[in-house]
């Protein structure tokens, strides 16, 4: 047994939805549900004046249906259950979890699994900047769980990672890994660019092309097939050692075919 | 507004009450002897009426809390206050905005609250911050240790120039005392250097800590100064600085007088033994039996709490140190002719052997230290802790069950063996703590308004919902951090401000300064100005000065045979 919210009220301030936490409303009854408050911009509401709320029969204890791309902070510290966001979601889903899973249908925005402590999100859509990322200023990026992407992301992709996988089949923008110390990190797709920048630890591989070549302070090793997230990738990478500028020892992987003007590498 | 508050058990210690029931009475903004009709009666029965708290020490504006705010913005994370129909909105936990310190300390009791530091240049940064704190009192010391002008005068012995100097300063500016930290170390850092003794002598400026302190006492006495000079110590946060504590009290001793002469500050960060930080161990024994053998020295703890912090201060080379040893993000910054500053976030932690060994030393000294009239609760907020720590703190003093729970599980093992604290079986009381937190730091800044409830002092009371009567302090630790968390009522300055603690009115407070210009002071000091200004500084005099109309409430005390 679980709860249907679908959205019904369209703004364009940011709505806060902290409370939308499978395992807080799991003790509820359906009215308790209805007056919890929601924060929207600085004006405090009821959650039923925000979402149309029911009892529904899916095997998902929480399901959100609607353009939910406003509301933030969907189960931030959420430590069990399981909620399926068949749209789209905003920003910090996921934020800090640390178990439970989230399924999203549509795109997911920035800072999604930012802090993630455990659980596992897939997004069958795209996802915005900073997935599995510190919060701004912080040194505590992602530790454990998964985060798997469909589609695309953007910039940033575990940023100072600590640990845990992410997942990403299409494309990532800048930087993905910056200042990771652990995890591990795969594309399937290209890259903007500058992958591993100040990486300690860990593994990042890109299957697609890299626009432009790899730091000069990750150091060419020799080409081979990396176990990323568990699997054993079918596919000669370049292997790189980094970021030497930061005495580390994280492990960069570059996809062979779709690198040509990489191959210089081989002839070093 | 008249208001009653029915019933209490009032403790007063500057009056010698101790937990008698009786009433109080508040008119306008004072106590007085009786009124007939009051308009708000509180009921207080079988709460604890206390003054208004007066923090001697904490870091709540200026341009390096400011700087503070802007480099940590993990710190507000998860800490929003939003808006209420009685306060404005803010952020942050170690360094929390404004408006929040202002609510934070008013929640708490607090009714007066003394930024601890401000390089002269930055006053105005400091007045427009203070301005902007609501629910307090407020004032700060100017820093004067350091002071390129200050140093040369006190070096050749120019002891009234000095002093003329000085008071021009704190009119200029509008300080309220005279605040050294480490000096001559910071003149030191503008070459990239330190000093490591009081004996050692300053690059360039030819002259050792030791005269810079005596000098700086001599000119407060001059001055006649409210508050004694306000001293952090050379080697702060250093293995073995419990010796340069001694000798900082030491090199006073031909100076000595029976009223309080120097407040050394954060004692906690002055006291370790050992010698490096593999040995560390606690050295507030041995600064305690010098304290306790001097009614001229007060100190404030810098009690460190178990948690997440920012730390802020003028001492830039120790926070190198402290960059250093963390591996934190670090902001260093110089202020012309006048002081440096740093600020490194860290985390402090029970496991941690020097954290656990400096959470002991603070303790050690409030409990050694045998007068509470001399040794002031103060976490240094945000450096020791943030100003949120304060009812742990207390509930830490009041119950060795408390100490001992805390020493217990991660705390680290080899720290206990290193400190004097699991010995010690001392317990405050309620009339002690009363004192470390508002009649004792009210006498040391001379706020001769407040810190009691005689007649004709200001209507600053915090009352608490803890019964005296039927609590056992030591057992029910956890009642005396809620209670002090949180005042049942807090009236400031005749209007009644928190209510179930949480702020009801935001009023705001006066800025306190101290004038000792006197025409001779001004005519002599405007020489040196116009000798000395422009050589060491990049801005006109003119600019230096803060007006007192640019501050919201200014209330001006004068001294020094004005």
């Amino acid at each position: 047994m679980g709860l249907r919210m679908t959205i019904t009220k369209t703004v364009e301030a940011p709505i806060f939805g902290e409370m939308m936490l499978p395992d807080k409303l799991a003790g509820m009854t359906l009215s308790e549900v209805k007056k919890l408050d929601m924060q929207i911009g600085n004006k405090t509401y009821k959650l039923d004046q925000v979402f149309s709320i029911e009892e529904s029969d899916s095997e998902k204890k929480l399901v959100l249906t609607g353009d939910l791309s406003h509301v933030r902070f969907i189960a931030r510290g959420m430590t069990e259950g399981s909620i399926l966001v068949d749209g789209k979601a905003g920003p910090y889903l996921g934020d800090s979890m640390k178990g439970g899973d989230i399924v999203v249908r549509g795109d997911a925005d920035s800072w999604l699994g930012a802090r993630m402590l455990g659980g596992t999100i897939e997004v069958h859509g795209n996802a915005g900047d900073f997935v599995g990322a510190a919060y701004r200023g912080s040194l505590k990026g992602m530790k454990r769980g998964s985060i798997k992407i469909h589609g695309s992301c953007g910039s940033w992709a575990g940023f100072r990672a600590r640990g845990g996988l992410i997942w990403i089949d299409g494309d990532a923008g800048l930087l993905p890994g910056m200042h990771m110390s652990a995890g591990e990190i795969y594309i399937g797709g290209g890259c903007g660019g500058m992958p591993g920048a100040e990486m300690i630890g860990g593994k990042i591989a890109v299957s697609g092309h890299l626009s432009g070549s790899v730091l000069p302070s990750s150091s060419y090793d020799k080409k081979s097939r990396p176990k990323i997230g568990g699997v054993k990738l079918e596919k000669e990478f370049y292997a790189f050692t980094g970021d030497i500028a930061q005495g580390g020892s994280g492990k960069l992987y570059i996809g062979e075919e779709a690198n040509p003007h990489l191959k210089y590498l081989e002839d070093l | 507004m008249s208001i009653l508050i029915k019933n209490g058990f009032v403790y007063d210690p500057a009056n010698k009450i101790e937990g008698d029931q009786m009433d109080l009475f508040i008119e306008g903004n004072k106590v007085v002897e009786s009124i007939d009709k009051p308009q708000w009666v509180l009921d207080a029965n079988g709460m604890v009426v206390m003054p208004g708290g007066v923090d001697i020490h904490a870091h709540i504006a200026g341009s390096k809390v400011n700087s503070g705010r802007a480099m940590r913005p993990e710190d507000h994370q998860g800490h929003h206050y939003p808006r209420t129909p009685f306060t404005r909105s803010g952020t942050g936990r170690s360094i929390p905005t404004t408006f929040v310190a202002g609510y934070l300390f008013s929640q708490m009791g607090y009714t007066t609250v003394i930024e601890a530091a401000s390089p002269p240049m930055k006053s105005r940064h400091t007045h427009e911050e203070l301005d902007d704190t609501p629910m307090i009192d407020k004032a700060f010391l100017t820093l004067l240790g350091n002071n390129w002008i200050v140093t040369r005068l006190l070096r050749d012995g120019k002891l009234e120039e000095a002093s003329a100097f000085i008071a021009w300063v704190l009119n200029a500016v509008k300080g309220y005392g005279i605040k050294i930290v480490n000096p001559g170390g910071l003149i030191a850092w503008g070459w990239g250097k330190n000093v490591s003794s009081i004996d050692d002598r300053v690059p360039v400026f030819d002259i050792t800590p030791r005269e810079i302190l005596t000098g700086l006492l001599m000119v407060n006495r001059i001055l006649g100064m409210p508050h004694t000079i306000h001293v952090h110590t050379n080697n702060l946060g250093r293995p073995g600085n419990y010796q340069t504590t001694i000798d900082t009290i030491k090199a006073l001793d031909p100076y000595s007088a029976s009223t309080p002469s120097i407040h050394i500050t954060h004692c906690q960060f002055n006291s370790y033994g050992g010698d490096s930080w593999a040995t560390i161990r606690s050295g507030a024994e041995e600064v305690a039996r010098e304290v306790n053998s001097r009614e001229w020295v007060t100190i404030d703890m810098g009690q460190l709490g178990f948690t997440a912090t920012t730390t802020m201060t003028a001492d830039g080379p120790f926070q190198y140190v402290l960059y250093e040893l963390t591996g934190a993000k670090w902001l260093n910054a110089d202020v012309e002719s006048e002081t440096s500053a740093g600020i490194v976030p860290v985390i402090y932690r029970k496991k941690n052997l020097v954290n656990a060994v400096q959470w002991s030393i603070g303790l050690e000294l409030a409990l050694l230290i045998k007068d509470p009239w001399r040794v002031f609760m103060t976490t240094d907020h945000p450096n020791a802790a943030p100003l949120t720590y304060y009812p742990t703190v207390l509930a830490w003093l009041m119950s060795k069950e408390y100490r001992e729970k805390t020493m217990s599980g991660k705390f680290n093992k080899r720290a206990r063996k290193r400190s004097v604290l699991p010995s010690i079986d001392r317990e405050y009381t309620l009339q002690e703590i009363a004192v470390i937190t508002r009649a004792a730091t009210a006498r040391a800044l001379k706020l001769m308004d407040k810190g009691h409830l005689g007649v004709g002092a200001d209507g600053d009371v915090a009352v608490y919902d803890i019964n005296p009567r039927e609590t056992d302090f030591s057992k029910e630790y956890e009642m005396v951090r809620k209670a002090f968390r949180r005042a049942k009522y807090v009236v400031k300055g005749g209007d009644i401000v928190v209510v179930n603690g949480e702020v009801v009115k935001e009023v705001y407070g006066k800025t306190m300064w101290v004038n000792s210009l006197t025409p001779q002071r001004k005519e002599a000091a405007e020489q040196i100005v116009a000798s000395e200004f422009e050589k060491h500084y990049s801005i006109k005099p003119s600019n230096y000065v803060v007006e007192e109309d640019y501050l919201k409430k200014p209330s001006e005390i004068r001294t020094g045979g004005f």
